[in-house]
């Protein structure tokens, strides 16, 4: 047989050569777009950020010169706060709205299949559309959708996104309102997972409803659970374009992120290596979180055991 | 309806459902659902699409109506044509459409070799495109600026053209393990057979793995092209011309128009137009692709 397709070694021959060759040409385009855009560029990203540029020209190695820069800089502790403002606020408004919803659905009977679309459908607009349908909504005169429910009841149009005590809050809601529905279907279908039989066994122990939820359900989605809030706090940490489609950071740099922040330095005021510098240090936050999400998967998997 | 709840999945049984306190309990959250649904996914959807059809004096009409007096359908080509849409749809089309193309052969190819032909190294590979994926990107911004405007080595200015947003989507290591994942799952007997007939692998892959993991491909050429219908920032960043302008793009520079709301609004529809249709044509690809993109902790 000319190939051994027994596990162990594959015998070495021309045609093994010619056969491999072939699968590395095969999987060389992607080999080349994962090196180029994403492997190049975060290991220059974090080398050029040891760099002096001009422009985007690279100059002269200043050692920490630009994080020095980048951390006294005025707004950057106002920046870090709003984007742990913004991480907060999605968690508590954002994070256990999928779950209630998916385990109510979950439970329907009727028109299930009508609901679920329903749910999903503010998560298939391309979030441009739904951060521009937001941006109407909450237009500070009476064409906004808020505001024109504001006037049934009598009161004045209020300037939402220009109040900039709430700006975060309110660009949040609308980031929870595209983001949730996918997320409910990721939970749902988690929940079509569970064995009924251990909900059988817990009736027969006498546990009601919600005893039934925090015994059985709970527990089977504490993995998926985990891995959302992950996902949700390293997403929301890096947030840019809401802020910058709906309020271009304002009033006055009160929803400005780390994220928002990066893309100015970047490309309006053109200190690449500052956007670099601050890239790095958003870097190290998120690699943090990641490292705590496996030390927690990792007890979670071993509870489970 | 009694058969029905069986071969469900939920919490509460026929006999739970006897019971009045859960009766009341399985009522008041369809209520809630059905508020959320309609209420908080669906109605501000509609509201836009009511508003775009007002005047503008209607707008600001006291007390603010909810209906438009009348639904003038020639509205919407007026608007299309005055806002010349169509080219904006053409370019986006052309964006996207490249990006499913790049992503499905390129993807799909490295999927195919880390999963079926396994050349001695490959593991390592597959190990070093999984950590990548997992690691922030935040510092890769600016870089992946600098490498469009002057490609490393071949130095290749791409800014104004769509190549950028193509060679990104074939990066998307995600996509190659999802086909990695699901070719791991084709019989083998199949593949030894078209070996020993002397098939080469590309030719394997087109004639035998392409048909058997048309799920798969769906899923992705869906998702991607989605994801990059409603691309904002690098189009945003990198094309200037404005023949090339995309959707997300005009739909932000429209905020500094002198369209009125009403035409702003028509045209926030017409952005959501072609997503609305492909969910509704492909909802079963969409939702079970879900599953197929199967998040594991």
């Amino acid at each position: 047989m000319m190939f051994n397709v027994k596990k162990g070694k594959k015998r070495f021959s021309l045609t093994v050569l010619g056969n491999e060759l072939s699968a590395w040409m095969l999987i060389l385009p992607a080999i080349f777009c994962v090196y180029f855009l994403v492997v190049r560029p975060q290991i220059m990203g974090f080398y050029w950020s040891f760099f002096d540029m001009h422009g985007y020209r690279v100059e002269e190695f200043v050692g920490f010169e630009n994080y020095r820069r980048v951390i006294s800089d005025t707004m950057f502790l106002k920046t870090l706060i709003n984007t742990c403002k913004y991480v907060i606020f999605s968690l508590l408004i954002g994070y256990l709205c999928p779950i209630v919803l998916a385990i109510m659905l979950n439970e329907m009977v009727h028109v299930r299949n009508a609901l679920r679309v329903m749910i999903y459908l503010p998560s298939i607009l391309p979030a441009v559309a739904g951060i521009a349908l937001w941006y109407m909504i909450y237009y500070p005169d009476q064409s906004g959708l808020l505001n024109m429910v504001l006037g049934w009841f009598g009161a004045e149009p209020y300037g939402w996104l220009q109040d900039s005590r709430n700006t975060i809050l309110y660009i949040v809601i609308s980031m929870t309102w595209q983001g949730a529905g996918g997320t409910v279907i990721y939970y749902f279908s988690a929940l079509q997972g569970v064995n009924r039989e251990l909900y059988e066994a817990a009736m027969m122990d006498g546990a009601g409803f919600f005893r039934r939820i925090r015994i059985v359900t709970l527990p089977h989605i504490a993995g998926i659970s985990l891995l959302f809030l992950v996902r949700q706090i390293i997403n929301v940490f890096s947030v840019m374009e809401q802020p910058l489609q709906m309020t271009g950071g304002g009033p006055n740099g009160a929803s400005t992120t780390l994220g928002l922040q990066v893309y100015k330095y970047g490309f309006e005021s053109i200190k690449p290596q500052f956007a670099m510098a601050l890239g790095v240090i958003m870097f190290l936050i998120l690699m943090a979180v990641t490292v705590f999400y496996f030390y927690l998967n990792k007890k979670i998997e071993s509870n489970n055991e | 309806m009694a058969d029905k709840r069986n071969m469900d999945k939920g919490v509460l049984t026929n006999i739970d459902m006897k019971r009045p306190r859960y009766k009341a309990l399985y009522w008041t959250m369809l209520a809630i659902l059905i508020i959320w649904s309609v209420g908080i996914c669906v109605f501000p959807v509609v509201w836009v699409m009511l508003t775009g059809f007002k005047t503008p004096q209607e707008m600001y009409a006291i007390p603010a109506t909810l209906f438009p007096e009348n639904f003038e359908l020639s509205k919407i080509v007026r608007v299309w044509n005055e806002m010349k849409f169509y080219k904006y749809y053409l370019s986006t089309f052309i964006m996207s459409a490249g990006a499913v193309v790049f992503t499905l052969v390129i993807c799909g190819l490295g999927g195919y070799v880390l999963s079926r032909l396994k050349p001695r190294g490959s593991k390592i590979v597959f190990a070093v495109f999984f950590w990548l994926m997992l690691m922030p990107g935040t510092m890769r911004t600016v870089p992946l600026y600098m490498t469009f405007k002057d490609f490393p080595y071949l130095h290749i200015n791409m800014l104004n053209s769509y190549l950028p947003i193509w060679l990104m989507a074939a990066a998307d290591i995600f996509n190659i393990i999802l086909f990695k994942n699901f070719f791991d799952g084709i019989s083998n007997q199949i593949l030894e057979a078209a070996r020993v007939d002397g098939a080469s692998n590309i030719r394997i892959f087109f004639q035998i793995i392409l048909p058997l993991s048309l799920p798969v491909f769906w899923t992705v050429a869906i998702f991607t092209f989605n994801g990059n219908f409603g691309q904002f920032f690098w189009p945003f960043l990198l094309i200037s011309e404005k023949e090339m302008t995309v959707l997300g793009v005009q739909l932000f520079n429209l905020k500094n128009s002198t369209f009125s709301m009403d035409y702003q609004m028509l045209a926030l529809l017409f952005a959501m137009i072609p997503q609305l249709i492909i969910f509704a044509v492909f909802q079963r690809q969409i939702i079970g692709g879900v599953n197929v993109g199967g998040v594991k902790g």
